[in-house]
């Protein structure tokens, strides 16, 4: 929102402070600034000056003037604007003026005429938005007079509000509203010219007689009052250039008289209203109603709004006239023509307005200040201003009937607050002086009385639809007014309890080291939101249709990912065209559909690349130190079962089954080990090979918290070792051979590994075995050693696997 | 006297097998030729071995003599065939060294190749250094879900349905319009307010998400810290002290900071908290646009009806709340010039920020 601190000086004398100042001091006191914008130092260099001689230019359009610029100096300049003749009063711009374009006027020359100089347009000079002609002065103006002193209200401040630093504030969406902020920032009275003498003399402007048009309003529409009077005779015309330059700076293109007083005083004092062409109304009654059964409506702009029941307009006997508290239809617009008015100043119910608005996708200045929930209370005054500025702007126009108002809620006692002033200091931290506060307070409004160390606060009408209704809320009145930087920073005195993260956050922290430390892989982030293209790519059969998104912006991003699976073959497809092998790892979650609605699984997937070689049991081991890193004493590692898991769907065509493992405990399948196939990479135009890990950091992080190991007494007694030699398919894994032998404990063997493994011809292997051999409490005799090894032999050969001689 | 000749040489040879052995010893560059050297003199068919079979035709004395010259003389072989031992030894391990050398520049860092990095993301580093800072302060750590419902995202926070604070936070919402991703970390207050009773205070780190289009600056899924403190009178002060002692902390430099008003529904007075331009010290520059203030987090006093919400009497507690952007944080400290970055997975991010 834009605001003119001319228009705010209408309501209070600004001290003489820079105006840089004054905007730091709204910052820290009211609300955020998103920009301060300065209007008019053009005009301290522009002059009144009057066209003496016009001859027009050999083979050009432009003409050459001689102008008058008093104190008897004249100049040529050239000038183009349809409306420049002999004997007029306009405005010049000598060579040497900045212009608010920033360009700086030079001598020029055009078919051998040389212009010192130029005329210049509303439009230029920013005094209007207006570029159809040079400005018209009135004849009384001297020339030579400095265009500031013509336009005094033209030299101006315009600071632009945030909007979302008032969305609290329905008093604020306005001059008035600002101008009482910066009373009580700087200590400095609010005028109030809109008292009860004033009303008066605007309605006696008004003839006798009885309302032309009367008002119904429906007890089931969202109307909360309305407020409407008629006025005669107005002359449709330009409004006056103070009006203009004033609309003009605010954002708003002025249009005509009429239509820029509906904008000028719902600038001026925050409640929206409308002006009808009285003419255009059917009938003389018009009623606020509800809409019965869903309709479409023309608007103002011309587009048209699907309406609901649940919708409330204007209407006349003919249909629609207004969308209450969006916008006006086309039918009863002002225009040229127009003469006899009808003005009408209404609440809406803000949720209302809102629901209405956001659903047929209108918002108008109108809607942005009901939905913020206005004061009903205000609606005559802001009907009488209009009044006034119509009768004062069309002197020849009159009010016909008295100013009518209904649909008002009943009317209810303003709020009062208690609040107590040790419980405001206790809050801020400090201590604001009892003057201070009932200070401030009273000076943004509210009436105090004061009761001992407490004070009864009453709340401004303007201020109790919704803004102010707890002690909290007069605080933050007083600490921002008083000003938060008065505030001494002050550790609390509090109970000392020593803190833990949570097992998952622990977890998440340790897999993130292990994984850099252990697995030397670099962390990546990815977007928890995936699109089917991606999914189709990576062959991925879960495709989250029940997790899509209402208002995706992207059908890339358009609902939640069902694995980081998928997310980190796209991590590898780019990366691969930078480098030749990698290793990276993500922590994050996959959504599935479930519970209440959708569950969030908390996992790390784990990738590693190269262009050749395979590193699926790099990939295996890297997940038997995890598992021991987090104690997962019982879980192991078994090749993938057949109907897949929640890691990886059955039959999924990206892996590579027979590389495929999970992570099994009793409790379930934490994860699972698998390269990629090549079918999907060459698909992915990924060119090497690429396993894959993910872990379920949910079920690690359960038996993170309870921690297995306990200590077994060293047995300091020398321990042995017998190597045995046995062949096996060429294509059995080794740890077949282990795994019988670790499942039957044999009394004195406390390790099994593997020495060494060659090839034999006819699709066998021989693999050398080594067993430790250690006793408790002493050392093996000869025939202790050798029933170790026969008991060995004999249960390797009954696995299948005989011993080579 | 010719009868002692015989005897004078025995004594002779030995003297004189014991300096060839000198002699041949220093030739010896193998353990093999140490052992043949040492055997043959004392082997079973050794020099001194052979003469000391013949001593026992010999007179006592004479025998004597001999055999203690004879013992004197095998232990110097043996001493000086260990020493000897142990010098072959060392140089065979020395020319062995030699022979295998190393290229000790043919480091992962010199040699074409994959990238051998590892390390953590660089939102990582800053979120857990902010972590730390309000671990040490006794703040316990809390996360919830990205898919949240308007309860915990909007109600429990005083944003009812039609409030149009709702325009400030642009919502991805699921078509049952119940369920959304949460737009701020504050969607975790009501979450922590049900799971600890006053006195408390925590974080709630995560991932936000907003559906607006994405440039350098602007990206749909971002990082906020959440923060919370109940107790009995704690005060604007209290959060002033806070924010300080993190926010120096966070900067490794004295940081000042201001309050001004902001407005969130979910606070009760709200402010916002900006910190003097680290660029230009408060002088003015782009950065700051000119105010010497740069605009950091959003905070204030926990508003009554949130703490009613979380079944806390406002009458009896007060807390303070804030949510602090990571992602901004670490685009400053690191000077990443596009927010995109953070999401892309592109590892030549990633191996910027390596730990080795």
């Amino acid at each position: 929102m834009l605001l003119s601190l001319n228009w705010i000086r209408d309501f209070v004398k600004l001290p003489a402070i820079s105006e840089a100042e004054i905007t730091g001091l709204i910052t820290l006191r009211t609300a955020e600034l998103d920009g301060v914008h300065a209007y008019g130092q053009v005009l301290e260099s522009v002059l009144v000056a009057e066209v003496i001689r016009l001859e027009p230019v050999k083979n050009s359009s432009l003409k050459e003037a001689v102008i008058d610029v008093g104190g008897g100096r004249a100049h040529t300049v050239l000038c183009g604007a349809p409306n420049v003749c002999v004997g007029m009063k306009t405005l010049y711009a000598p060579v040497g003026t900045t212009l608010p374009d920033g360009k700086t006027v030079a001598v020029k020359s055009i078919a051998g005429v040389e212009s010192h100089g130029f005329l210049c347009s509303e439009a230029e000079l920013m005094l209007g938005s207006d570029d159809s002609g040079l400005v018209v002065l009135g004849r009384s103006v001297a020339t030579g007079t400095k265009a500031s002193a013509v336009f005094p209200d033209a030299v101006d401040t315009v600071i632009e509000i945030d909007n979302k630093s008032l969305t609290h504030r329905p008093d604020l969406w306005c001059h008035y509203g600002f101008a009482r902020e910066l009373a009580t920032i700087f200590g400095v009275e609010l005028a109030n010219p809109f008292d009860q003498s004033w009303r008066q003399s605007v309605l006696n402007r008004s003839i006798e007689t009885a309302a032309p048009v009367s008002v119904n309003v429906d007890p089931a529409t969202c109307c909360l009052g309305f407020a409407w009077g008629s006025i005669d005779k107005v002359t449709v015309s330009p409004s006056p250039a103070w009006l203009r330059g004033r609309l003009h700076r605010v954002g708003i293109r002025p249009i005509n008289n009429i239509v820029d007083i509906g904008n000028y005083v719902m600038l001026e004092l925050g409640i929206p209203l409308h002006l009808y062409d009285r003419a255009k109304i059917k009938g003389t009654e018009i009623r606020v109603v509800p809409v019965r059964a869903p309709m479409s409506m023309e608007l103002l702009d011309g587009s048209t709004a699907h309406l609901q029941p649940t919708d409330t307009l204007i209407v006349d006997e003919e249909g629609p006239l207004v969308l209450a508290g969006i916008t006006g239809g086309a039918r009863p617009a002002v225009s040229e023509t127009t003469a006899n008015l009808l003005l009408e100043v209404a609440n809406w119910s803000a949720s209302a307005v809102r629901k209405t608005s956001l659903r047929v996708g209108v918002r108008t200045e109108s809607s942005l200040r009901y939905e913020k929930s206005l004061d009903s209370t205000l609606l005559n005054r802001t009907a009488i201003r209009a009044l006034d500025l119509i009768t004062t702007l069309c002197p020849e126009s009159r009010i016909v009937g008295p100013l009518g108002i209904t649909g008002l809620p009943p009317k209810q006692e303003l709020p009062s607050i208690q609040l107590s002033l040790p419980y405001l200091n206790e809050i801020l931290g400090t201590s604001v002086p009892p003057q201070d506060v009932e200070r401030i307070l009273t000076a943004l409004g509210f009436t105090v009385e004061k009761r001992g160390d407490s004070m009864s606060v009453t709340v401004p009408s303007y201020r109790a639809t919704k803004d102010v209704s707890c002690d909290m809320d007069l605080i933050e009145e007083v600490g921002r007014m008083w000003g938060y930087e008065r505030i001494t920073p002050m550790p609390p005195q509090s109970h000392v309890v020593p803190v833990k993260p949570a097992p998952l956050k622990q977890l998440q922290r340790s897999i993130a080291d292990f994984m850099v430390y252990r697995g030397k892989a670099l962390e990546i982030m990815t977007y928890p939101l995936i699109g089917l293209d991606l999914l189709k790519r990576a062959c991925w059969p879960m495709l989250n249709d029940e997790l899509v998104l209402q208002n995706a912006w992207s059908s890339d991003f358009d609902r939640m990912r069902p694995s980081l699976i998928p997310s980190a073959l796209n991590a590898l497809a780019l990366n691969q065209k930078s480098y030749e092998s990698f290793r990276f790892f993500e922590i994050g979650r996959s959504y599935v559909p479930g519970g209440d609605f959708c569950q969030e699984r908390h996992e790390v997937i784990f990738v590693e690349f190269t262009r050749e070689e395979r590193k699926l049991v790099e990939a295996l081991t890297l997940v038997e130190n995890a598992l021991s890193l987090t104690h997962s004493c019982d879980a192991v590692l078994r090749p993938l079962s057949e109907e897949g898991s929640s890691f990886v769907p059955a039959n999924w065509e990206g892996m590579l089954q027979a590389t495929a493992h999970e992570v099994w405990s009793p409790r379930g399948v934490s994860g699972v080990v698998f390269e990629v196939s090549p079918l999907l990479l060459q698909s992915m135009k990924i060119r090497g090979q690429a396993s894959i890990v993910v872990l379920s950091l949910d079920a690690l992080a359960h038996s993170v918290t309870f921690d297995h190991r306990k200590f077994e007494p060293i047995n300091y007694f020398p321990s042995t070792s017998i190597d045995l030699t046995v062949s096996a398919g060429a294509r059995i894994p080794v740890g077949d051979v282990l795994k019988g032998l670790r499942e039957k404990s044999i009394p004195g063997v406390v390790s099994t590994s593997i020495v060494s493994v060659f090839p034999l011809p006819d699709d066998k292997k021989a693999v050398t075995l080594r067993l430790g051999l250690q006793k408790e409490g002493g050392t093996f005799t000869k025939e202790e050693l050798q029933s170790c090894e026969q008991t060995t032999i004999s249960i390797l050969q009954s696995n299948g696997f005989p011993l080579r001689s | 006297m010719s009868q002692t000749k015989p005897e004078v040489t025995r004594i002779g040879g030995l003297q004189a097998t014991y300096d060839d052995f000198c002699a041949a010893l220093s030739t010896c560059s193998t353990e093999a030729a140490l052992a043949d050297l040492k055997a043959s003199l004392i082997g079973g068919k050794g020099t001194i071995t052979q003469l000391m079979k013949g001593l026992k035709d010999l007179p006592l004395e004479e025998r004597r003599e001999f055999g203690v010259k004879a013992n004197e003389i095998k232990d110097l072989i043996e001493e000086k065939s260990r020493t000897r031992l142990a010098e072959i030894r060392r140089q065979e391990a020395l020319r062995a060294v030699e022979a295998s050398w190393i290229d000790p520049s043919l480091r992962e860092s010199n040699v074409t190749g994959g990238l051998n990095a590892a390390g953590f993301h660089p939102l990582t580093l800053v979120q857990r250094e902010v972590e730390d800072v309000f671990l040490g302060m006794g703040f316990q750590i809390l996360d919830g879900p990205h898919v949240e419902t308007d309860y915990y995202n909007f109600e429990a926070l005083n944003i009812p349905r039609d409030h149009p604070a709702r325009d400030m936070q642009d919502t991805f919402w699921f078509p049952d319009l119940e369920h959304l991703l949460r737009t701020h970390t504050s969607a975790v207050q009501a979450r922590g307010m049900q799971l600890y009773r006053p006195p408390f205070k925590f974080i709630a780190p995560g991932k936000c998400f907003r559906c607006e289009r994405t440039d350098a600056s602007h990206e749909m899924m971002f990082h906020q810290v959440e923060g919370m403190m109940v107790d009995k009178g704690v005060s604007v002060a209290h959060l002033t002290y806070f924010m300080n002692v993190i926010l120096n902390h966070i900067f490794g430099r004295s940081v000042k900071v201001r309050l001004r008003p902001g407005f969130f529904p979910f606070v009760e007075p709200g402010f916002e908290l900006d910190i003097n331009c680290l660029i230009c010290s408060g002088a003015g520059c782009s950065v700051c646009k000119h105010s010497g203030w740069v605009e950091l987090l959003p905070c204030g006093m926990i508003h009554p009806a949130v703490l009613r919400t979380g079944n806390i009497d406002p009458t009896e507690y007060s807390g303070f709340a804030f949510g602090l952007g990571l992602d901004r944080l670490l685009m400053m400290r690191y000077g990443i010039n596009d927010i995109r970055l953070i999401h892309s997975s592109d590892l030549r991010l990633s191996a910027q920020f390596k730990t080795f």
